[in-house]
């Protein structure tokens, strides 16, 4: 079986992405959600404006789109702009800041490694769902942890919108 | 991949132990010290206001008395709002907007220095209220207590930071200038976070700046001039506030051209005179647009603050302003006094029937109103079923037609019948699922504001939205059957058939070679190879037509099935709230019976009566024609 880390850059360099992702989009932090006993992976693409200390703008997403573990092959796909749900949200208007208050510590290195640990959490959850080794209550917690410390607060939203399960459990206020 | 533990996200999160700075969305709001605050400022109040108000301080006393006896605790915090906006001798101009239309550019702009850092994300989290002082300082004054910062640039930051992001942070942040223009006028602007922000709470924080301000002003970007948000913010959050003076103000023509600054400036006009308010426009910028040079530019702008400062009317509409509240009030606490004096009138057996009389009344009257209500519901949620209805027959044609065609190309029908057609089904009907939801979700949503602008307004009572999916995933994504078809394999048969048309011209070529005649021995086998082709052609147009009736046969049976069940869902919704809805008008009613036979009941003591009867004749009084 594939690792995620695996998974998301056969999802970068996808048809997918390479087709009806617009260029310069950055993907969100990979959340899963099971569907019809299928494994998914669910992302979302949204655009951001470099800007000196810590004052990069993270605009709203434009896509949110899920693929079927291991294959990459998609299941949905929503652009925001045009989704009724997301009436409401004013596209030009960026939705937060990156680097935001809970990374603020961390280091370039600091922050990879920390990304790099989300990742590893996530092959064990993958791993169990499975039915492989056991996911603990304190696999959870870092788990949770980890998604809470790197999710830019601004686009919580859009998580929840994204993979609402997945948030449910993992997203703590 | 297979999933043994696809449970794991329909299990209940385990409970382990809390992160660090795990708390629950909103933290709940801290009482406010009104009683020992209201001590102090009431007598401060009163030194302040004119010789006359000293009635309006008697009448909001006897409106709290009222407010406390009947039940009512909101008013008695809108009287505490009021005391504080009476309290206020300066004269507060609130600069409220949407996110990023330059109010604090604007009070920078006014005060002619930038003392309000201002950014391209919404940095005002809390509103700044900027006024005179004999030193420069900020404070941030929060429910328990306040905090004072020294004026540095980095202080900015340090506030961010304690501020957070997450709407929680309450209270306001007082920034005090040394600056003549503040000194020599008793004014404070106020900044205000915008209505539209993410942050929970931006609008309640602008909302409560407007009830305790003498002026508001609303800034408009002229680059998204006029959106139906701010004209909705214009007509429920400034105007039904009974603010005093009101100013717009065109913010950003630099970003236009010159040809379209007039035209945004007449469009917004336009928009502004529909209102039939005299609403005054004004321009941020001076010099900018012909013709406007009286009204543009913060010297204009802040010459017409102080012009409305030192009219002498300012106090007497201050009064008005609170004569008009308390007017309102008082109308809300006579209608309820009246209610109870109209039971006490009567005597004690004719009162017994009285009140079972009115009970009979009111609950016949409020059933054929929960009937009415109900019938539109329902009415509402049958149009549902045609518009559902409509959508799917127009989506189940456009998906027949979609898949014939792609059949009309295939090559091999059966291996299209059992691999491709059921995906495309799959994800024909998921797409379906989702558009059926996504609107049946906005009509489900206006259907229940109505209800509930109806509820409110008759019976005080909201019905909360069900967070049910209408549109089922199981049913349109779940495994369909499909008819079982025994189709022949024409790769198979295809690649048989020109084996075999090799081996007969292969076979004619030396037989009839033997007699001299190996060209007819071709002409056969070629023969032979076209007429099996045509053969095979007319074998798999044969399977197509099959296959195309039985794709007009069964689709509209599995769209008929899953419409069925969204409407089966869409209708339980419906009843759900409708149910929700004779629950909460039933309860109203419970309360409505229960006064009148507390009235009833407290109807033996003569007293009463009469303390009830001066009680509305005093607040019939305070209304205002």
């Amino acid at each position: 079986m594939i690792s995620i880390q695996e998974f998301l850059k056969n999802v970068n360099t996808g048809h997918v992405v390479r087709s009806s992702v617009p260029m310069g989009l950055g993907k969100s932090l990979p959340m899963l959600d099971i569907a019809d006993d299928r494994l998914l992976v669910t992302l979302f693409f949204y655009r951001s404006i470099l800007r000196p200390e810590d004052k990069t703008l993270l605009m709203p997403p434009e896509i949110i789109a899920s693929f079927e573990y291991p294959g990459a092959r998609l299941v949905t796909f929503e652009t925001l702009a045009l989704s009724r749900r997301f009436t409401g949200v004013d596209f030009r208007k960026p939705a937060g800041l990156f680097r935001h208050e809970a990374i603020r510590h961390l280091d370039r290195e600091a922050y990879m490694a920390e990304k790099e640990r989300y990742y590893e959490k996530l092959n064990a959850l993958i791993a169990y769902l499975g039915g492989g080794e056991a996911f603990t209550q304190q696999d959870e917690d870092e788990l949770a942890r980890l998604f809470t410390m790197l999710a830019e607060p601004g686009l919580y939203p859009y998580y929840r919108a994204a993979c609402p399960q997945f948030c449910e459990r993992f997203l703590r206020k | 991949m297979f999933l043994k533990n696809k449970d794991f996200f329909a299990k209940p999160a385990r409970v382990g132990p809390k992160a660090p700075g795990d708390q629950p969305d909103r933290v709940p709001e801290e009482n406010h010290t009104a009683e020992p605050d209201g001590q102090k400022t009431e007598t401060a109040t009163m030194v302040q206001l004119r010789v006359q108000d000293e009635q309006l301080q008697r009448d909001m006393a006897f409106l709290d008395a009222c407010s406390r006896e009947t039940g009512r605790p909101e008013m008695h915090k809108q009287l505490s709002e009021l005391r504080d906006y009476l309290k206020n001798a300066r004269f507060t101009v609130a600069v409220v907007g949407e996110f990023n239309r330059g109010k604090s550019t604007l009070v920078n702009k006014l005060l002619g220095q930038d003392v309000i850092p201002v950014s391209a994300l919404p940095s005002t989290l809390l509103p700044i209220r900027v006024e005179g002082g004999h030193r420069d300082e900020l404070i941030w004054k929060k429910p328990g207590g306040e905090t004072h910062y020294p004026l540095k640039p980095e202080t900015w930051d340090t506030l961010e930071e304690e501020i957070g992001w997450d709407g929680k942070a309450k209270g306001e942040l007082v920034l005090r200038q040394t600056l003549p223009v503040l000194q020599q006028n008793e004014l404070a602007l106020l900044d205000t976070p915008g209505t539209n922000s993410q942050v929970k709470g931006d609008l309640s924080m602008a909302e409560e700046a407007l009830s305790g301000c003498d002026c508001a002003i609303l800034t408009i970007a002229a680059v998204a001039p006029v959106s139906e948000s701010e004209l909705r913010f214009l007509q429920e959050g400034i105007l039904t506030k009974k603010v005093p003076r009101i100013l717009v103000v065109l913010t950003k023509l630099d970003l236009l051209s010159e040809k379209e600054r007039e035209l945004v400036i007449r469009n917004v006009q336009a928009r502004l005179d529909s209102l039939q308010e005299g609403l005054p426009l004004y321009l941020s910028q001076s010099g900018l647009v012909p013709g406007w040079e009286e009204k543009a530019g913060p010297k204009a702008i802040w010459d017409q603050l102080t012009a409305w400062l030192r009219e002498s009317d300012h106090t007497y509409l201050k009064c008005q302003r609170a004569h008009g509240l308390l007017s309102e009030m008082a109308e809300e606490l006579r209608g309820l006094y009246a209610c109870q004096l109209e039971v006490l009138e009567e005597k004690k057996e004719a009162r017994r029937e009285k009140v079972e009389e009115k009970k009979r009344q009111l609950l016949g009257n409020s059933h054929i109103q929960w009937d009415q209500l109900e019938i539109e519901m329902l009415n509402r949620c049958n149009q549902n079923f045609t518009w559902i209805r409509e959508m799917t027959e127009e989506r189940q044609q456009d998906v027949i037609e979609k898949l014939t065609l792609e059949l009309s190309h295939t090559n091999n029908p059966k291996d299209w019948w059992e691999k491709d057609y059921p995906y495309r089904m799959k994800m024909e009907m998921i797409a379906l699922g989702n558009a059926l939801e996504s609107n049946l979700q906005s009509f489900y949503t206006r259907d229940l504001g109505w209800l509930n602008h109806v509820l409110q307004e008759k019976y005080k009572a909201i019905v909360p939205p069900q967070n049910q999916r209408m549109a089922d995933k199981g049913v349109f994504r779940g495994a369909r059957s499909q008819a079982e078809l025994s189709l022949e394999d024409m790769h198979n048969t295809r690649l048989i058939s020109r084996v075999g048309t090799g081996v007969v011209t292969v076979a004619g070529y030396l037989l009839f070679g033997m007699m001299g005649l190996s060209p007819l021995g071709m002409a056969v086998g070629i023969g032979g190879g076209i007429v099996s082709e045509l053969f095979m052609n007319r074998r798999v147009e044969e399977q197509r037509a099959r296959l195309g009736q039985t794709i007009r046969t069964e689709l509209p049976g599995v769209f008929s099935r899953c419409v069925e069940t969204v409407e089966k869902n869409v209708r339980e919704t419906y009843r759900d709230a409708i149910g929700n809805m004779q629950k909460a008008c039933q309860n109203w009613a419970n309360a409505q019976c229960e006064a009148m036979e507390k009235a009833r009941q407290q109807g033996e003591d003569p007293t009463k009566a009469q303390a009830i009867r001066q009680k509305v004749e005093k607040l019939a009084a305070m209304i205002q024609d």
